[in-house]
């Protein structure tokens, strides 16, 4: 009985090597794809991505229909463990995730199971500096009133890049101000600086600035770089003093040269994911494609290609675990 | 009066007014499938957009999201099952309404006051046009916290013949509401490791387990919708207008209610109705009592709930920030048309925003017509057996509640609140109190923690909080007055025993949470747990000790005819442990069925084998039937809105041959 049970396992392995092989010998040609994203319908992520599966698909093999679905859960988390564990690995599911995943087990030790690097990155659609603004009502409009005074800075989740790069100013630079978490959105956290019942946020992108430049104050940068049409504006982590707190900065502030990732499985044929690298980046030169995301939020498209994302990563993650720790902390 | 002429002339043209009414007829659709809710429908139209004047976009996406709170009250009333989280608040009376014959009657009360909210909604949109900023503004944190408090002490009108089990279920709700990832320390709590449960229980399923399920029990029972209450008429819907028409105080206060709160962010459309209605049922009025199918617990939830599409943009053109979470999809149109939320909403671009005006007050209009003229075909589906509806209904809440995250605890979740709901439903413990826990919880304490954070204790001293919170502690108070004075009501109650085990459970599941939130949770994450569970422990702990002397007496007779209907607030009189079993059963059969062939041929296997289970003579009608269930199933869920299924585990095995 075993005997011939056995037999048709090892029957059924060779037909599934055999038809293994037969599908990487061909050449990539995309049929469907779904793009998953980390977050609900309505955000960023989702918007970005339901731009791009209209137009991605003209750059690929096949030329493939896109459709795009949500996987909300935990800042995206719950969708880049998926695409470490579950999700079929031949690029019929592509993933947008948080930038933040490349550092989560880092920075959370109850996350460490899983392996950023084995990610592999398509590309990033954004690079370019993070904000602290307050509003001109506050009264806070430089730089040193910014790091001495008392004063509250908005926040979402502790998660997030709202509070991540608060924390980052306030821990950094040993500033005064408290934060306030537990708004719903950045919209949110504008209309309470509208109201006068906080003075400003961090971590905020150009975007968030375009709208109602006039009433605000831009502080300062994290990240290189400078927004279009802005005076070049000091950088938080220039001022810190110590050199492991500074390193510690700069491995947060990597994430921001690859804003609104791609990612696919770790299994992924190399030839998938160099079709898939290849045509993203024709894609973010394409007028058409530029065209439509320039009427979303006025975001200036500024892709980091796939094999960049990578090198940035892995070199994030090679500094020391002092380094990690003291990042840990500077989060916190 | 020049910006109402441009708006209107502006929508006159063909393609917009075409686009509202596919709106509309698309709003009705995702409005009748549990499972699609308006905020998926906006996500999937929004890329249909982008090639379109802004004009045409807007009409388009609110039609679809004006509407949907009028068809989604078709399988409430029909079924006891919310076509959306909007329409839970009307099954209590819509549905007792079906079951007593006057379903065309409830059809068309809830329908003329959809419409009329809608409108409503949308006037008050056009009026706060001038002075939408400056309202917004005025309202600080603090005062949203004193909203929901405010809306909390509705609970206390939702409680019952046995208030003490009403406030131990609305405890009960907050508590659920608690889990997932919290927002101020960013911890899990009660997630048990699973990802799953990080953003908290989803709240279409819960609604849909909870209302749905039990009220399919005792369809199978009854065999029909409405057993054997006379032949509905046409002339009921008639009645129902007129209801709503005499009913106007009513239907104008609680589209007050739907488009203030509806302004309010984090105060969604399930928070209102259940607001309105309890707002409703303090004064019931001449018909049978509230949750035995009393018309004003139709009218005032849907009033409310299509007013708010109105109340939530305000927020939204004012200010960017979503009056409610479709809004926030709503506000990526904004962005696809350059159109920046703001002061230009209401000076450059006034005219784009009364065609908004103007699309939702029509596209009410169509939504309410058009359902109407379904009434009568609709109404007859109340004389169907159940031995067809059961199926096609279980189809509908199981496929549609896979449908939310493709997974299968979608299946474990819906089938277990479900069971949940069946007890609450026998033994009394209001639903609806746990629902207005449950959808206010979050809210409440994320408003404190924030009004906290921003000003320490000061805002207490605010003049709106201090009016909303005083309102909230005299209607509280005058309620339990009048509990104190009624003190045996001598309603029905349900069976001792069975009552004693719920509520030692209860007792000991709040006495879980209090030490595990105490000594697991952070002190930002622990205190409102703890608060709710202590109070949940106190309330289920009292109601266990009456229920113990009850028992040891045996003087009540367990259960009284005295007043036959049972509804929300008297326990079941007939053996039900048969009916919920079989349901519990079909569920889980599709469940498997789904997992092990995909939901298509899943349907169809289901629909077709339960029909025949459960009685049929011809060999015929459950394949037509099932191959119909098919269609509409694969045009619902797999065309309109297309996504990707999970892979049957069944045809993973067969790509080995």
């Amino acid at each position: 009985m075993f005997v011939v049970i056995l037999r048709a396992l090892r029957a059924f392995i060779a037909v599934g090597v055999a038809l293994a092989m037969c599908a990487q010998a061909q050449a990539v040609e995309f049929k469907t794809i779904t793009i998953k994203v980390g977050y609900g319908p309505g955000g960023g992520y989702d918007q970005t991505s339901r731009l791009i599966a209209r137009h991605f698909g003209r750059f690929l093999p096949g030329g493939p229909d896109i459709i795009v679905q949500n996987v909300p859960g935990g800042g995206s988390l719950k969708l880049t463990k998926m695409v470490l564990g579950s999700e079929p690995a031949d690029g019929s599911v592509i993933a947008s995730v948080s930038e933040a995943m490349s550092y989560a087990p880092v920075l959370d030790p109850q996350n460490a199971n899983f392996d950023p690097l084995a990610l592999q990155w398509i590309g990033s659609l954004v690079n370019e500096p993070a904000y602290c603004m307050t509003a001109k009502g506050s009264g806070i409009d430089t730089m040193d009133k910014f790091l001495q005074s008392d004063f509250l800075i908005g926040a979402t989740g502790k998660s997030s890049v709202t509070y991540i790069f608060a924390a980052l100013a306030k821990n950094g630079l040993k500033a005064k101000f408290k934060i306030v978490t537990g708004f719903d959105g950045t919209a949110d956290i504008e209309l309470a600086m509208q109201r006068g019942e906080i003075a400003g946020m961090c971590g905020v992108s150009s975007y968030n600035i375009s709208g109602n430049r006039d009433t605000l104050n831009l502080i300062g940068t994290f990240g290189s770089g400078t927004a279009v049409g802005e005076a070049k504006l000091e950088r938080f982590s220039d001022k810190i003093e110590d050199a492991k707190v500074r390193e510690a900065a700069a491995l947060i502030e990597t994430t921001l040269q690859f804003h609104h990732p791609l990612v696919v499985p770790p299994g992924t044929p190399k030839e998938t994911v160099e079709a898939l690298r290849k045509g993203y980046m024709e894609m973010v030169r394409d007028p058409a494609f530029l065209a439509d995301i320039g009427k979303l939020s006025e975001m200036t498209v500024n892709a980091t290609s796939g094999e960049d994302i990578s090198r940035l990563v892995s070199k994030q993650l090679n500094a020391g675990p002092d380094v990690f720790e003291t990042a840990r902390n500077l989060v916190k | 009066m020049d910006l109402i002429l441009t708006a209107i002339v502006e929508m006159a043209q063909p393609f917009r007014m075409l686009m509202l009414v596919t709106g509309v007829f698309v709003g009705l659709v995702v409005g009748v499938v549990p499972g699609i809710g308006g905020l998926f429908a906006m996500a999937l139209l929004i890329p249909m957009t982008y090639t379109m004047d802004a004009y045409a976009a807007f009409a388009l996406l609110l039609g679809m999201g004006s509407v949907n709170t009028t068809s989604d009250t078709i399988p409430a009333i029909l079924f006891g099952v919310p076509g959306s989280v909007g329409a839970a608040a009307t099954v209590l009376d819509g549905h007792a309404m079906a079951k007593k014959g006057e379903a065309a009657r409830a059809f068309g009360a809830s329908y003329s006051a959809s419409m009329i909210g809608g409108v409503f909604g949308a006037l008050v949109l056009a009026a706060a046009i001038p002075v939408m900023r400056p309202l917004v503004l005025y309202l600080k944190t603090p005062d949203f916290f004193a909203i929901c408090a405010f809306g909390l002490s509705i609970v206390a009108m939702l409680a019952g013949s046995q208030p003490l089990k009403g406030l131990a279920a609305a405890m009960f709700g907050m508590l659920a509401s608690f889990v997932g990832i919290d927002k101020i320390a960013g911890i899990d709590r009660w997630t048990f490791g699973e990802i799953y449960l990080w953003d908290g229980l989803p709240v279409a399923l819960v609604f849909l387990g909870l209302f749905g399920l039990p009220e399919l029990a005792s369809l199978l029972l009854r065999g029909s919708i409405q057993g054997n209450a006379e032949r509905p008429t046409y002339a009921g819907m008639w009645q129902g207008i007129r209801d709503t028409l005499r009913e106007w105080p009513l239907v104008l206060r609680c589209s007050t209610i739907g488009s203030l709160l509806g302004a309010v962010p984090g105060v969604g459309i399930a928070v209102l109705d259940w607001i309105a209605y309890g707002y409703a049922s303090r004064r019931p009025g001449s018909g049978p009592k509230f949750g035995e199918g009393n018309v004003r617990g139709v009218i005032a939830p849907e009033s409310a709930n299509n007013a708010k599409e109105g109340g939530s943009l305000i927020p939204t053109i004012a200010f960017g920030v979503p009056g409610s979470a479709s809004m926030s999809i709503l506000l990526g149109a904004f962005v696809v048309h350059g159109l920046v939320p703001g002061p230009d909403m209401l000076g450059k671009n006034a005219a784009l925003t009364m065609s908004m005006v103007f699309s939702i007050a029509v596209a009410n209009i169509v939504g309410a017509v058009t359902c109407l003229v379904l009434t009568r075909p609709l109404a007859r589906v109340a004389q169907v057996s159940a031995a067809i509806l059961v199926p096609l209904v279980v189809t509908f809440i199981v496929v549609g509640a896979y449908q939310t995250n493709m997974s299968a605890f979608d299946f474990a979740l819906v089938i277990g609140v479900g069971a949940v709901g069946m007890a609450m439903k026998e033994l009394n413990w209001p639903r609806s109190a746990f629902s207005l826990g449950f959808v206010l919880g979050p809210s409440l304490e994320n408003y404190f923690f924030l009004a906290y954070q921003i000003s320490g204790w000061s805002w207490l001293a605010q003049p709106l909080v201090l009016i909303l919170l005083g309102l909230a502690v005299v209607g509280v108070v005058r309620q339990t007055l009048s509990w104190i004075r009624a003190r045996n009501p001598g309603g029905p109650l349900p069976p001792a025993l069975p009552d004693l085990v719920a509520g030692a459970t209860m007792t000991l599941l709040a006495f879980a949470a209090l030490v595990t939130a105490a000594t697991g949770f952070p002190f930002e994450a622990a205190i409102f747990p703890i608060i709710t569970a202590g109070l949940l422990m106190v309330f289920s702990l009292v109601t266990t000790v009456q229920t113990t002397l009850r028992w040891r007496r045996r003087a009540t007779p367990v259960l009284s005819a005295r007043d036959g209907t049972p509804g929300e607030w008297s326990p079941v009189s007939e053996p039900t442990m048969k009916g919920n079993l079989a349901i519990i059963g079909l569920c889980l059969a599709l469940a498997v069925l789904i997992l092990l062939v995909g939901h298509l041929a899943a349907t169809f296997i289901f629909v077709a084998g339960s029909i025949t289970v459960l009685g049929t003579k011809s060999w015929r009608s459950p394949l037509m039937i099932a191959a119909a269930a098919t269609a509409f199933v694969y045009s619902v869920f797999d065309m309109l809105a297309s996504q990707p299924w999970p892979a049957p585990w069944l045809a993973g095995i067969g790509r080995f041959f």
